[in-house]
């Protein structure tokens, strides 16, 4: 008897140290592999669905394409850790859409050991509609070719990413750029930093590429717009492409409330020269960036679920006619819970939170009002992450992520009219819990990745 | 006569009544559903309908119309048994019944997980409020 169990704790012991051996097999490089690719979303030649312009009114049909959105792929991996960052021209996906496009990865996953996709939209207010927002009141905006086509370039952008990778270093910095934004909601706060994630292969044969992240939104072709476009974000790109054959991926910043670029022609208004020219000054902010630090090869990546109260009604009605995709449970007391998540990928001291939606930039920095969360800045430093690049829009689309403090709503139609005094992103929100739900989900990813 | 002997006589007319009872409110229920589906919508293809609210789970309250419409027919023929006078009552309970349950079962109906009375009551508030 005594024998047998000597054996069977031997036994035990084999086992649980050759699965600790395979764990510690895979130890981080001492250099980053990443891999970049891009694919056109063509428009749709023969659908009967027309095609909505996002962004500002319901059933304006595009009427010509400026430049044509793109699915923007960013394989990164240290041998030890692998993920996929996914940008996508438009102006947000739904969790749904999201969830299909993973689905659609999943073997691809399985077979290169990528821990997590993430896909983020750029915000773009020039794209055809991806949400269903954009068409006639209570008419799904999609077009379902175009939808299917989107997917697709986003799982083959993800595929030719991982082909396309190669050794190098990965280097931060952060610049500060004045002039660029402007902020449409009292309090005028913003985050005015340009951030810069920058891989340089060692193999010369490979392009550069640059992670670029800036807080404001990408309308800077303005509401009068029917053309298809990237906006500024593809004006960048293409401008840092043309003078240093570096790729770039663009990532929205705490865009909400309503940080955008400001018009840089006025009376008359240019959009196409205002797009390009917004574009090309980022660029040359982004080019003339200095002291970038080379990061460690640590990696490490949570994501973190979280579910938040859904109070919108218009946001109701629209789950309820299937044009949102999203997660959305009812309570047997009658509540409406919306399921989302959030992300945090540590790169060596540098940290980005993928937040599922367009947050205010004075919950990041702080608002010093009871009624809010701490400061998403502040729960990061808790854990020792002190550079920070909080980036909306990521994994899902629930709008704007406003204070509680400055959360009203209108009395007599809550979301359907503006309360007084400018709260329009409230209309636009899944409801007051978000910004506090949101918080402790950061914390519980930060925690994991500290 | 009693309910025994009353249920032996006739049993199959309160099956049979049952049964119609239960296939008419299901498919009443389908009916009003899309058609007040389908005011919401603006959407003039009926068609289409069908195929937006295919994934309504119409099968639990069908089912709970069969339950309820069984112990409808136990009560119908209580009553059955008492004469003309119950017979009546027993055909207005009836009626009443189905009513209940047809709007109870499209209250309860979820379509793509948003409760279908969830709905309606926030749309009479926006009638209510003068938005709509």
């Amino acid at each position: 008897m005594k024998r047998n169990c000597i054996v069977w704790l031997l036994v035990v012991a084999v086992l649980l140290s050759g699965c600790s051996a395979h764990r510690s097999a895979k130890k981080p490089n001492d250099h980053y592999t990443v891999g970049f690719a891009s694919v056109e979303i063509p428009l749709p030649e023969d659908s009967d669905q027309p095609l909505y312009i996002a962004g500002y009114h319901q059933g304006w049909e595009a009427t010509g394409v400026l430049d044509l959105q793109r699915a923007n792929a960013l394989w990164l991996d240290n041998s030890s850790t692998s993920l996929l960052l996914i940008t996508v021209d438009c102006i947000g996906l739904d969790g749904g859409t999201v969830a299909e496009i993973r689905s659609r990865l999943s073997d691809f996953c399985k077979e290169t050991d990528c821990d997590s996709v993430n896909v983020i939209s750029t915000h773009t207010h020039a794209g055809v509609d991806t949400l269903g927002l954009w068409g006639p009141i209570a008419q799904n905006g999609k077009n379902d070719a175009f939808m299917e086509t989107l997917k697709q370039a986003a799982v083959d952008a993800a595929k030719a990413a991982y082909k396309d990778r190669s050794a190098g270093t990965l280097s931060y910095t952060a610049t500060a750029v004045e002039g660029m934004q402007e902020d449409s909601r009292p309090p005028h706060v913003y985050d005015n930093h340009l951030y810069q994630l920058r891989f340089t292969p060692d193999d010369a044969d490979h392009n550069g590429i640059r992670v670029i992240s800036f807080a404001a939104h990408a309308e800077a072709l303005r509401g009068d717009n029917t053309l298809v476009s990237r906006d500024y974000p593809g004006s960048m790109a293409d401008t840092i492409y043309e003078r240093t054959g570096e790729d770039v991926m663009y990532l929205p910043g705490a865009i909400g409330g309503l940080i955008m670029t400001p018009k840089l022609y006025e009376d008359p208004f240019y959009p196409i020269p205002n797009m390009t020219h917004t574009g090309k000054k980022l660029a040359m902010e982004a080019l003339s960036a200095e002291d970038f630090r080379p990061l460690g090869t640590a990696m490490a990546v949570s994501r973190v679920p979280f579910t938040t109260h859904m109070t919108n009604t218009a946001f109701m009605y629209y789950r309820f006619l299937g044009i949102l995709q999203n997660d959305v449970r009812r309570t047997l007391g009658g509540r409406y819970l919306l399921r989302s998540e959030v992300t945090v990928i540590r790169l060596g001291d540098v940290t980005l939170a993928l937040m599922p939606g367009e947050v205010f930039p004075e919950l990041v920095s702080g608002t010093g009002k009871a009624e809010d969360p701490e400061p998403y800045a502040d729960i990061a430093a808790r854990y020792g992450q002190e550079d920070v690049i909080f980036v909306g829009l990521a994994n899902d689309e629930l709008g704007y992520i406003v204070p509680p403090s400055d959360y009203r709503l209108s009395e007599d139609a809550p979301y359907f009219k503006e309360a007084e005094d400018d709260h329009y992103e409230e209309t636009n929100s899944v409801g007051v819990n978000i910004a506090a739900d949101l918080a402790k989900a950061l914390e519980k990813a930060l925690r994991k990745v500290a | 006569m009693d309910r025994i002997a009353y249920l032996k006589k006739h049993g199959w007319r309160c099956l049979l009544f049952g049964a119609i009872m239960t296939a008419t409110a299901a498919l009443a229920s389908w009916l009003l559903l899309s058609n007040l589906y389908r005011f919401l919508t603006f959407d003039p293809q009926f068609h289409a309908i069908f195929a937006q609210i295919s994934d309504a789970p119409m099968v639990p309250p069908v089912l709970l119309l069969l339950l309820l419409s069984c112990l409808y027919c136990l009560l119908g023929t209580r009553l059955a048994a008492k004469g003309t006078g119950g017979r009546v009552a027993a055909i207005l309970i009836g009626i009443i019944v189905w009513l209940l349950l047809l709007v109870g079962s499209i209250l309860l109906t979820k379509v793509n997980r948003i409760l279908f009375g969830d709905v309606l009551f926030s749309l009479l508030n926006l009638l209510k409020s003068g938005v709509l």
